[in-house]
């Protein structure tokens, strides 16, 4: 039986690398000296033991600790070019939303070859996200070994549940509002790997809720970063929220929260967000079983 | 009688010839000299023998230089410059030296038509030209909310100072109501690019984007440089100027249209940034009189230079990250413009 | 060679400011504009100086139809003083004055010492080097008024003569301080000028104005020489209170009792 299981698990490896569903920058770049804009990326770089070679990083690099002792460079969205380059860095890995574009510009004009990763929302994402990091620094064995030895089986365990139970992904309340994640998003991301449906799913992009929206979308549960709901005043605070008061999980007191970079990252600790989260909310639900 | 008329001539005649001249000379140097500063010190040192071609320097050093060190400081320079000396031309024209080019909508205005082409302009235009659109576009939205401006005060029949501050308010509402449609309904990726354009910094500066700027701006300035003695005579009020021959009606128009411009042409490349329209004329004043044939100039000079001094704060205080611009300029600018309003109160 | 207003009305919110008034302002005389408040004197005089267009009639200067005579034409021709003296920026004294020399700088240059010698004929010589908002009310109205002579300096130099409108030029001002600013007035219409002034104080338009034109609820009430316009009738019928004239021999002066 459990070799079954492994030669399964290995033909999807092999199936999931042969597909990559979005594309790795193809380059040959030395990656002695290379300057992170991304927490995904450096949590992963960190992960294949290549943390060395990372000379800065960016402000969203907030894990592991060591990270944050690292030479800053501004946000993710709003680098710095001179910052950048001053510190001789041979390679720039950066996620999806690096920019500004103008600055990635100047820094490829300078010579710096920078590499920016595609981003998806799910499983395959992350793992496809792992094996590029590896294919970029040169880590590739050790990234498939991440995968195996922790990523692939993460993914399995995902896929195990038969149920679909709604909930809705807070970012947190500004200005009085209150932020959700629509179809579109990290968020939405993170439900749809817990195999469960985002009740704001017609929505697209983070966006403020109103009232009604929220009581005709009804989800069961909220999933929450740990700064959003302190902010919010906790979790009293939050379920007594106008907004929220009258749906049915704030009425049963179904609030999960985590790191924010963990959750909706989208690095490896993601896929262990989600089953986590995923069985956290299982476990505290009546669940019907299936006839 | 003759004795006393003979001394006092002597006197006067002293202080006509004035300081000025000379202060004006100065505050050319401190440009210069702030200007090298800013050009080599930063993340990646310069040396100035390098900068002047007398040493040697690596690629990257020439490639900062060129590509990323020098369009920064000629755009910091520029835009203070734009920005000062637009604040000086609109506090003349509303006589009141309170104005601001935020104040009568300039700058919502020109955050309005670049964050719409943010938003909207992907679906008419290609990716390559965005970098020309977006500032062409602020540009655009500077102008029509001044044209708007000038409509509506014709419309109520009368040019009032009063009138076009009131105006001005309304339509930095309507602005900010703008600006919110959009960001709703932006995507993630577009919403990206606002944010964090609304904040201020010189950092995207490149030649391409700077160069057309650098058109508008010299332009535009040289245009409200030269009627500096028209603002002057306009202080004695619109009625009593047309009696000195000023063709009030075109003056107007002149110095909106070109505070506009070189506002939005400012704002369109670094964002918005705060209160060198409104701090900048003030020093001026102190230094040389509110004479605006010295205080345009002073006020070109003065502006570019803490422009690019604040710049220089802005990308050195927390090396290597930066800090936007805008940020420090408010945080000096806030505290500067509380003591205005104070002393112009105990008046 | 005149100033000449024909059937002008002014509306104003639906209401007539000025009613059908037809009235000239010669050179070399000075014309005193009164009446009550509210009859329409300042508005008169705003017609003649070009910044108020009537809804009806016509406003000419030296035959041309205002409307038609250029900005600059006009200001090298007609000075006008207005009650607004304020300003925002702390303008030294001796530039507000040469502000006046404005219309003609591009001819001339504006000489230092024409500009100290007006200030001194005006005693405002000691006030050249302060700032303009330092000043109390009475000296800031004499600097501007000293920017006005400038200007009629200007155009006494380019004609030989003009128009100056004044209104109410000596408000704030002190006994001796009016009387300078009369005597001046009418130094300057023997000069070739026309003047006209609105004016508070009957007793001193009496005795400075070559001519009056007396103003009610928007209508000339009666124009002509002082002595033939200031009657007890005229007076009493138009400030609505009863009031007597008298020809005082000694001071040959007209003097007004209410």
């Amino acid at each position: 039986m459990k070799t079954t299981i492994s030669v399964l698990a290995l033909i999807v490896t092999l199936l999931s690398s042969a597909a990559f569903a979005i594309d790795c920058p193809d380059m040959d770049a030395d990656s002695s000296r290379i300057v992170v804009s991304g927490g995904s990326i450096t949590e992963i770089i960190y992960a294949l033991d290549a943390e060395d070679r990372i000379v800065a990083a960016d402000r969203t690099s907030n894990y592991p600790a060591a990270a944050l002792e690292l030479p800053q460079i501004g946000y993710v969205r709003a680098l710095s070019a001179e910052g950048v380059l001053s510190q001789s860095p041979t390679l720039l890995l950066g996620e999806d939303d690096s920019g500004p574009p103008e600055i990635l510009d100047q820094l490829r004009a300078a010579g710096l070859p920078v590499a920016i990763l595609g981003e998806q929302h799910d499983a395959e994402g992350i793992i496809h996200k792992v094996r590029c990091v590896g294919q970029l620094i040169g880590a590739q064995d050790a990234a498939e070994a991440l995968v195996a030895d922790r990523l692939q089986p993460a993914a399995n365990a995902l896929t195990i549940h038969n149920d679909r139970p709604v909930g809705a992904v807070l970012l947190g309340i500004r200005d009085g509002t209150l932020i959700a994640a629509g179809g579109d998003t990290s968020g939405n991301g993170l439900l749809e790997m817990m195999s469960a449906d985002n009740a704001l799913a017609s929505m697209s992009g983070w966006k403020p809720v109103s009232r009604e929206s929220m009581i005709i979308a009804d989800p069961d549960f909220f999933v929450i970063p740990q700064r959003g709901l302190e902010s919010a005043g906790g979790a009293e605070g939050l379920l007594d929220h106008p907004t929220l008061k009258f749906t049915s999980a704030a009425q049963n007191g179904r609030v999960y929260a985590m790191d924010g970079m963990a959750m909706l990252g989208f690095g490896p600790r993601t896929l262990e967000a989600a089953a986590k989260l995923g069985a956290d909310i299982r476990a505290s639900q009546d669940i019907e079983t299936p006839q | 009688m003759n004795e006393a008329v003979a001394r006092r001539t002597g006197a006067l005649k002293l202080d006509r010839l004035g300081r000025r001249p000379p202060l004006i000379f100065g505050l050319a140097i401190v440009l210069v000299l702030a200007i090298a500063i800013g050009i080599c010190i930063g993340a990646i040192p310069l040396s100035l023998s390098s900068v002047l071609g007398l040493s040697e320097s690596s690629a990257m050093q020439q490639t900062v230089l060129y590509n990323i060190r020098l369009p920064r400081v000629v755009l910091a320079a520029l835009a203070g410059a734009a920005l000062a000396v637009s604040g000086a031309a609109l506090q003349a024209l509303f006589r009141n030296p309170l104005a601001d080019p935020g104040l009568i909508g300039v700058s919502g205005g020109a955050a309005v038509g670049a964050i719409f082409m943010i938003v909207f302009g992907a679906t008419f235009v290609a990716e390559a030209w965005m970098p020309y659109m977006i500032p062409a576009a602020a540009i655009t939205g500077a102008v029509a909310v001044t044209g708007l401006l000038y409509a509506f005060a014709r419309w109520f029949g009368n040019f009032e100072v009063s009138t076009m501050l009131l105006v001005g308010i309304a339509l930095n509402a309507m602005s900010t109501v703008g600006i919110g449609a959009f960001e709703f309904l932006s995507d993630d990726t577009q919403l990206r690019t606002l944010v964090f354009w609304t904040m201020g910094s010189y950092g995207r500066a490149t030649w391409t984007t700077v160069l057309p700027a650098a058109v508008i701006i010299v332009a535009a300035a040289a245009a409200l440089v030269s009627r500096s003695r028209a603002l002057d005579i306009l202080q004695l009020g619109e009625v009593e100027a047309r009696h000195l021959s000023i063709n009030v009606d075109a003056l107007k128009r002149v110095t909106v249209i070109c505070a506009a411009a070189s506002v939005g042409a400012a704002v369109a490349v670094s964002g918005i940034i705060a209160f060198v329209g409104l701090i900048v004329p003030h020093i001026v004043r102190l230094i040389l009189g509110p004479s605006n044939r010295w205080v345009m100039p002073g006020a070109l000079l003065l502006g570019a230079t803490l422009s690019v001094l604040a710049d220089l704060v802005a990308r050195m205080v927390i090396v290597p990250a930066e800090l936007p611009v805008g940020l420090v300029t408010s945080a000096l600018g806030a505290p500067f413009f509380l003591w205005l309003i104070a002393s112009a109160r105990s008046r | 060679m005149m100033i000449e207003m024909t059937g002008i009305t002014v509306k104003r919110a639906h209401r007539k400011t000025l009613s059908n008034v037809t009235i000239q302002l010669p050179k070399l005389k000075v014309v005193g504009i009164v009446g009550p408040n509210g009859a329409g004197k300042s508005t008169l005089l705003h017609v003649a100086a070009g910044s108020l267009l009537p809804a009806s009639g016509s406003a000419s200067m030296d035959g041309t139809p205002l409307e038609q005579l250029t900005l600059t034409h006009q200001a090298q021709t007609r000075a006008v003083m207005s009650q607004h003296v304020d300003m925002a920026f702390p303008y030294p004294v001796h530039e507000v004055i040469a502000m006046g020399w404005e219309p003609f700088r591009h001819r001339q240059q504006l000489s230092f010492e024409l500009l100290e010698r007006i200030a001194n004929e005006l005693a405002i010589g000691d006030l050249l080097e302060r700032r303009f908002n330092e000043l109390s009310g009475g000296e800031r109205q004499r600097v501007q008024f000293a920017r006005t002579c400038i200007q009629i300096e200007g155009i006494h130099e380019l004609y030989s003569g003009g128009y100056w409108l004044l209104d109410e030029p000596t408000a704030s001002l002190d006994i001796g301080h009016e009387l300078l600013v009369l005597r001046y007035l009418r130094q300057t219409a023997e000069r070739g000028f026309g003047i006209a002034l609105v004016v508070h104080d009957l007793e001193k338009a009496a005795r400075f104005c070559d001519l009056i034109v007396l103003l009610d609820k928007g209508r000339v009430a009666a124009t002509g020489a002082p002595q033939d316009v200031f009657t007890d009738e005229n007076l009493t019928h138009v400030y609505d209170t009863a009031v007597t004239t008298e020809w005082h021999t000694g001071l040959q002066r007209l003097l007004i009792h209410a």
